[in-house]
């Protein structure tokens, strides 16, 4: 694997993590390792495939932010567990969908599976044979997300340094389709 | 609406109420196109695209089969052009990309739907 290429992956997953919490009015931080006083006690991943990424997008986080990160407009009620349960679930999908579209420019279109959640205590990973394997903290308060992006790829994946582009709706973006087209 | 994630359904269901909309849902592919079929006055659809046993681009293609004329606007993470196209062939009226903005949203489906 190519310093050049692990590096273009990290910038992207790490700047997807934070525009993705920013965009729930959460400012996080990155660190080098989750403090050992934090529980994460809700952990979600979701598969991915493609020829030459395949792989597994995994976070893990305590409650406390499951809770806060929740969208501005569902705050004023208390979510049950199965809603915090679901919302870990769409957090890492839409993680993902911002993983995809800053893909797409390097050619790289990955099909997602759907999300699956796990909640309980000293949840760990598992990692299986990946052969890229980022792995990022990120504090905010007292408050903390560990994310993890494990792909088997070949050696021979090239990611370059692109131009901003083009053609990819983005986070966020309303396209309405005019009848006369 | 037609998401799988409960959340997000909620979160539409607030932000058009409050916009004077009644909005019903469904959590997959299979039971929005149900839920389509048997609802007669539904104004417009939202969709996701990622969801179990049938997801929204097959759902939007089997309403455009079916023969019924309905808006459809899709709310997902997608963004990917060909995705989008294949969409737009298939008569969607519109796309966003999630998050979305409340407002933004609303303005759209008032659009679609030709409400003041």
């Amino acid at each position: 694997m190519k310093v050049k290429t692990l590096a273009i992956l990290d910038s992207i997953i790490s700047e997807s993590i934070l525009s993705l919490f920013s965009e729930y009015g959460i400012e996080i931080f990155p660190i080098a390792s989750i403090p050992a006083s934090h529980e994460h006690t809700f952990a979600t991943s979701i598969g991915f495939a493609n020829p030459i990424l395949p792989g597994i997008l995994a976070m893990t986080m305590d409650r406390d932010l499951v809770v806060q990160s929740r969208p501005a407009e569902l705050r004023a009620k208390p979510p049950s567990e199965k809603d915090l349960d679901d919302w870990v679930g769409e957090l890492c999908n839409q993680l993902l969908g911002r993983i995809k579209n800053q893909l797409l420019p390097h050619s790289i279109a990955l099909r997602a599976n759907l999300p699956s959640t796990a909640r309980g205590h000293s949840l760990r990973r598992a990692l299986l044979g990946a052969s890229i394997s980022l792995r990022m903290s990120f504090l905010t308060g007292s408050s903390s997300v560990c994310v993890y992006f494990d792909a088997k790829t070949p050696k021979s994946l090239d990611l370059k340094t692109l131009p901003a582009k083009s053609g990819t709706a983005t986070e966020g973006q309303l396209i309405l389709f005019d009848d006369s087209e | 609406m037609i998401d799988d994630s409960q959340t997000v359904c909620q979160q539409v269901s607030l932000v058009l109420d409050q916009g004077g909309f009644e909005t019903l849902e469904a959590a997959d592919g299979a039971d929005g196109l149900e839920l389509i079929q048997k609802t007669p006055d539904i104004a417009m659809v939202l969709c996701d695209i990622n969801m179990p046993r049938m997801n929204g681009l097959e759902m939007v293609e089997a309403v455009q089969k079916s023969g019924r004329s309905i808006p459809i606007v899709m709310l997902t993470t997608e963004g990917q052009p060909q995705l989008i196209d294949r969409a737009k062939k298939a008569g969607v009226k519109g796309w966003i990309v999630k998050p979305f903005k409340g407002d933004l949203l609303l303005a759209a489906v008032k659009k679609v739907t030709g409400e003041k």
